[in-house]
């Protein structure tokens, strides 16, 4: 058969709805769809938790060394891909306001780098930073200068430390940034994904002092959330990771009924003269037309799912999630030519004998 | 006339299909036939009579090679194409009786500008013209019956098994296509035509008569 033949038979039983392209390319569009809409959703269920923990300071990890943290190397840890934000602290003398004598305030020493942590990583070492809540209390507001006992403090940015499970100690505090060069009580750094490697870049800032035996132990910042909480295992296991598998599987089996229903005119076909190699072809040219449409409708309502379901990385989500409809057009193909080649001329005269 | 029109299409093709001591039954059914011989040639058409029951389908299955028999043998030499005509037509509801015929030059390797004439001519000589562009869900079954020998016959057989080609349709239409079976004939292939309408048996060089008390006994009388 010549390819044109090939080509204009496909198009005939296509138009004339002999291979039922609507019907078929509707299910393709609406089981891969449901797999990767479902796979969206249960991504966008791990993102959201991911995203609680990270607005939890549950990603930051520390050590705690009393005066043996490098401050530089522990910001220098920030400038390792791995490692988002790092710094260190030392608890601060406590402070007195001249608008509140009767009160005191805790502060702590903290290295530059600190600032990412707390997300002022752009304001200025030049002055202190205040924490919210405190500052809301006192009227502070960033820019301010504030009298005490230790002379004017410019107020160079607020920061946020909810009390949401984290490390309670630098709520309602003030941070002093130094460049100093003596050495910090403690180190953290936040990171996202959480890695184990990144804990012995941390143990690394503390220096090593002969005779200490005392191992030094990286702890999480959030006690509530930081324990056991694998980001990657959560999406690895999610209830929809092998959604893709199953929507191959859907279009193998949508293939496989889409051509057994018309075995008897493959047969015919067959029984007609017609080679195998230009029935296959025209069964695959078929089945991309309506596998191909519906796994586009797919990979469409897969974008509008990503899209609208707010995760943060919704292109990624995608990439993931589109593996259904994919796959499910793999299937149809794959299902097609396996269905088409296990079709013999023999079953035109088996079916007219059992008639 | 009819006849020249259809040798143009076929092949010709020295070809012969020779059965040797032919006897089946099946599991449950008496003898059907037993000890019959033949020699079946191009050009000719041969007959297969006999009431309903006694294996004429059969024969033809196994002159198709889709059936073995129990004893004798089927020597076909030459035989590339066997073409089948089914007792009950079948076909592509949708596409039309046109499509049928062209579909099977398609495969030959005509393209379809070149095919649908030749299609169109098969299928006047079926008196089948008129319905051309019709889907096949729309045709009577004795237009269905008829296509389905247009088909056949676009495929060009070397062997053509016809089935009760006539069962379906009025004296005049059996009439034409006996006149039109015995022009494919003509143009040299092998057609076998099981049938009990007397008409088709007149087209007929040769009858396998199943239905005589001797083709069950010893061998089939070939009447001619
Ligand atoms: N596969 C089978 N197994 C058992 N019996 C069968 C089988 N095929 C056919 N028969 C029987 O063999 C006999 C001959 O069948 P066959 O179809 O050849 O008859 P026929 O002469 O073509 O009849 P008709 O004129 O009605 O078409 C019948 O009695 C039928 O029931
Ligand atoms: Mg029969």
């Amino acid at each position: 058969m010549r390819a044109r033949s090939v080509i204009s038979e496909a198009g005939r039983n296509l138009a004339c709805g002999t291979s039922k392209p609507l019907l078929f390319a509707l299910l393709v569009a609406v089981l891969s769809g449901v797999l990767a809409v479902a796979d969206v959703s249960a991504i966008a269920r791990v993102d959201a938790a991911a995203v609680r923990f990270q607005a939890a300071a549950a990603s930051m990890r520390g050590i705690a060394a009393e005066r043996r943290i490098d401050a530089a190397s522990c910001d220098a840890l920030a400038r390792l891909s791995t490692i988002a934000a790092s710094g260190a602290l030392s608890t601060g003398e406590v402070l007195r306001l001249d608008a509140a004598p009767m009160t005191q305030f805790h502060t702590y020493r903290v290295s530059p780098g600190f600032g990412s942590l707390l997300g002022v990583g752009g304001a200025t070492t030049d002055g202190v930073w205040v924490e919210a809540e405190l500052a809301a209390a006192l009227g502070l507001q960033a820019g301010m200068t504030v009298p005490t006992e230790r002379g004017d403090l410019t107020v160079a940015a607020l920061y946020r430390w909810p009390n949401d499970g984290r490390d309670a100690r630098l709520g309602f505090s003030i941070l002093i940034p130094e460049s100093a060069s003596e050495p910090f009580d403690e180190c953290w750094m936040s990171s996202w994904p959480v890695l184990p490697s990144n804990d012995d870049l941390l143990l690394s800032t503390a220096y090593v002092i002969p005779g200490s035996n005392a191992a030094l132990q990286v702890v999480p910042l959030n006690k509530n959330l930081g324990r056991d909480y694998d980001a990657n295992a959560e999406f690895t296991s999610r209830v929809t990771s092998e959604a893709r598998w199953f929507a191959l599987l859907a279009g193998v089996a949508l293939a496989v009924v889409a051509v057994s229903r018309r075995r008897m005119e493959y047969a015919a076909a067959l029984h007609a003269g017609q080679d195998r190699t230009s029935q296959l072809l025209t069964v695959l040219l078929e089945t991309l037309v309506w596998a191909g449409a519906g796994a586009l409708t797919g990979t469409v309502t897969c974008l509008l799912a990503a899209r609208l379901s707010g995760v943060t990385d919704w292109y990624t989500t995608w990439l993931v999630t589109v593996r259904c409809p994919v796959l499910a057009f793999i299937g149809a193909l794959l299902g097609s030519a396996g269905a088409i080649l296990c079709i013999k001329e023999r079953l035109l005269f088996r079916y007219f004998r059992n008639r | 006339m009819v006849a020249d029109e259809v040798s143009e299409t076929a092949i010709q093709s020295a070809c012969s299909v020779v059965g040797a001591g032919l006897s089946h039954s099946f599991p449950g059914t008496a003898t059907l036939f037993l000890d019959l011989d033949f020699v079946l040639l191009p050009s000719q058409i041969t007959g297969v009579c006999g009431p309903s029951g006694c294996g004429k389908s059969t024969l033809l299955s196994i002159l198709a090679g889709w059936e073995t028999p129990k004893t004798g043998t089927v020597k076909r030499d030459g035989v590339r194409h066997v073409g089948w005509v089914f007792q009950n037509p079948h076909g592509v509801a949708a596409r039309t009786a046109l499509d049928h015929v062209v579909f099977p030059l398609l495969a030959a390797g005509l393209l379809r500008a070149e095919a649908e004439p030749e299609a169109m001519r098969i299928m006047s000589l079926f008196a089948l013209g008129e319905i051309a562009q019709r889907p096949f869900s729309a045709l009577s079954g004795g237009e269905a019956q008829r296509l389905m020998l247009a088909r056949a016959v676009a495929a060009k057989p070397d062997l053509l098994l016809v089935d009760e080609p006539t069962a379906q349709l009025d004296v005049t239409t059996a009439a034409t296509v006996n006149s039109v079976l015995g022009s494919i004939a003509a143009s040299g292939a092998i057609v076998v035509i099981a049938t009990h309408d007397q008409g088709t048996r007149t087209v007929c060089d040769q009858v396998i008569d199943l239905g005589l008390p001797q083709a069950r006994v010893k061998g089939a009388r070939l009447t001619r």
